[in-house]
């Protein structure tokens, strides 16, 4: 479960074009990291295809950090699992 | 020029294109197809069905969805009726749906179940709403009626109602805070006459084109561009069932789509993606990509000649390979992604308007396509440098049946921008001597996202300055640094704060009034605010002042000054 958080945190870094060490994970993507919902949905598309997932893009309502981000994935995969 | 009413439109498509697609959206993984004779069908029964449930010419009917064919069936059905649509933002809260409803008058409301569910309790208090129609219910049900029961619905009997090109198609919204939001009135000629001019310059496409509809639908670009150009020119539209890049994808591969209208960041987040993918695969393919992309610019800048698709084929292959054209209008797109794309054999077209002129002003051609300009006026424009300086920059006014009728109920804003039956745009801007536009930059204080969409100032100061710790504020745009949105703009404040609330926190806390204090308890407040406002209007940053601001006689935030002073300009 670390690999996803280091994997995630990459994998948002690349999207947003921003230095994986200058992203706060409890920093607010929208407002403090200058994320908006198309840079979002991107985020959630990287996510499917690293992971076989299907995120729903209304999920972009309720999750606002990196912290959420995986939070969220871990959750995925481990309901993928069961 | 000749122009339609909606109800002609209809009728001369379904005459015309009779059996061709005219829009289609994968659901349940097929496409579900409707026909220019199905969509006139199924305007006909539904307008009957809406004169009977009391729409009469002149109502109103809010119309509220994703993308999604069943919005473009319902737009095409309340015009041709001679009602007007309110198109509301389905990015919008629905705090901003109730008010903009009330505000308009609608007497009717074409809604989704996802944004039913939000304004379920809020839509019994409209004083004027008399029926709720909803995309997603098989049957009628609690009062709410069944778009798909509608739509089958024998017409039977109706009242022709007769439309002329003057009569009012929709009313826009600006934003969803009442009160400081503007409804731009546009008739069925302003429309039209701008479908009819965009066909003039794309004479080469027509009902083997599809168009990948990605863009918000109730914006005028979308509309004008996205549904209304292919729908006169016989060609489909093929809604994407996300807007993730990989559905986009299997979308544009699936229905072989021809032409897309975007926004710069969504272009920008294709090409990132097509590079993020390359260096994936590893030092060799990335070398010869990039070998491929030096290839493909010299050539171009040595024989005139764009060898891009031959030399890219991979990518042509994943967009589908049929791709003629994409469109980029809603904000200004940095060249060197036009640029990027030109060299894999992808054209880019910009564009201009606003959507006071329905929006379309300016449009580059294939024919026609300069690098760093939005083009040139499109037919039946008038465009001209209002005060021009040394180098010929000055503003941009337009004028042409496509220039809105005014603000809804809101005469002293459209006499600020209309005059002697012209629109000051704002822009600051030059036209060489070839006729091409170029935009330099702006004079009024809207603020433009790389998503295309606006943000004005002042409707958010109010929200702002509704917060108890806030005396006043003061919003700004700013361009971005860093990241992939680096030089698209977005939101901040200055913010002043209410010195008696912190006097009153400190005492309560036995602190003393610091600026650490009053920084803290402010953010605290704007990211509450933040959450409740649409991802575009979020306030990026803020920043503490406090002196008053500089001022005009009349009391304006003399905003040029505060733009100085933080370097902004």
């Amino acid at each position: 479960m670390a690999d996803i958080e280091k994997e995630v945190r990459s994998l948002v870094s690349k999207i947003i074009k921003i230095p994986e060490d200058k992203i706060d994970p409890a920093a607010n993507l929208f407002y403090d990291l200058g994320v908006d919902s198309l840079l979002g949905v991107e985020i959630l598309a990287a996510l499917d295809k690293k992971y076989g997932l299907n995120v729903p893009e209304d999920k972009l309502r309720s999750i606002s950090t990196l912290n959420g981000i995986i939070a969220l994935t871990k959750g995925l995969l481990e309901g993928k699992r069961k | 020029m000749v122009t339609l009413t909606i109800s002609e439109l209809v009728k001369l498509c379904a005459s015309r294109f009779g059996d061709s697609v005219a829009f289609q959206m994968k659901r349940d993984g097929e496409y579900r197809q409707w026909t220019f004779a199905q969509v006139a069908k199924t305007v006909d029964n539904l307008a009957a069905q809406l004169f009977a449930l009391g729409i009469c010419a002149g109502d109103r009917v809010a119309l509220l969805s994703e993308n999604r064919p069943e919005w473009a069936v319902s737009y095409l059905t309340i015009g041709s009726m001679g009602a007007v649509v309110v198109p509301l933002d389905s990015l919008a809260s629905p705090l901003d749906h109730a008010g903009l409803l009330k505000d308009s008058g609608s007497k009717g409301f074409i809604v989704s179940s996802k944004h039913l569910a939000e304004l379920t309790e809020k839509i019994r208090e409209m004083p004027d709403l008399k029926f709720v129609i909803c995309f997603d219910l098989e049957r009628e049900k609690e009062g709410v009626f069944s778009f798909s029961e509608l739509a089958i619905k024998p017409a039977g009997e109706r009242v022709e109602l007769k439309t002329r090109p003057s009569d009012l198609l929709s009313i826009l919204y600006t934003s969803g805070t009442t009160g400081v939001s503007k409804g731009i009135m546009l008739t069925h000629e302003n429309i039209m006459s701008n479908v009819i001019a965009v066909a003039e310059i794309f004479k080469m496409i027509g009902p083997g084109d599809n168009f990948l509809s990605v863009l918000p639908i109730h914006h005028t670009f979308e509309t004008t561009a996205g549904l209304m150009c292919p729908f006169y020119m016989g060609s489909r539209v093929t809604y994407a069932e996300s807007l993730k890049s990989y559905s986009i994808l299997t979308n544009m591969r699936e229905t072989g789509v021809t032409v897309m209208c975007g926004v710069p960041l969504l272009y920008k987040i294709f090409l990132e993606g097509i590079f993020r993918e390359v260096e994936e695969k590893g030092f060799l393919v990335n070398f010869i990509f990039r070998a491929l992309f030096a290839c493909s610019k010299i050539f171009g800048s040595l024989f005139k000649k764009n060898i891009g698709k031959k030399l890219f084929g991979m990518v042509h292959k994943k967009l589908g390979g049929k791709i003629r054209f994409w469109v980029s209008g809603g904000a200004a797109i940095d060249p060197s992604v036009i640029r990027a794309f030109d060299n894999m054999g992808i054209t880019i077209l910009q564009g201009y308007g606003l959507t006071e002129s329905s929006p379309i002003l300016t449009c580059c051609s294939l024919q026609d396509n300069r690098i760093g300009s939005v083009g040139k006026a499109i037919s039946g424009v008038k465009l001209k440098i209002a005060n021009p300086g040394k180098r010929g920059v000055g503003e941009i006014v337009a004028s042409g049946p496509n220039i809105m009728q005014g603000y809804y109920k809101n005469p002293s804003a459209t006499a600020e921008v209309l005059k002697e039956g012209w629109l000051f745009t704002g822009d600051q801007g030059y036209i060489d001597k070839d006729g091409f536009v170029f935009i330099t930059g702006r004079l009024k204080d809207v603020i433009i996202t790389g998503s295309g969409l606006n943000v004005y100032p002042e409707e958010l100061e109010r929200e702002l300055d509704s917060i108890p710790a806030v005396l006043e504020s003061c919003v700004l745009g700013r361009k971005i640094k860093d990241g992939l949105r680096k030089g698209m703009e977005e939101v901040i404040a200055l913010v002043i704060p209410r010195d008696e609330f912190f006097l009153n926190i400190a005492s309560e806390k036995g602190l003393e009034v610091s600026d650490g204090l009053i920084m803290k308890a402010l953010k605290e407040e704007i990211n509450k605010l933040n959450v409740k406002l649409p991802e575009h209007k979020r306030v990026a940053a803020f920043f503490l002042r406090k002196a008053e601001f500089p001022k005009t006689s009349t009391r304006k935030i003399k905003r040029f000054v505060l733009r100085k002073e933080m370097g902004l300009v």
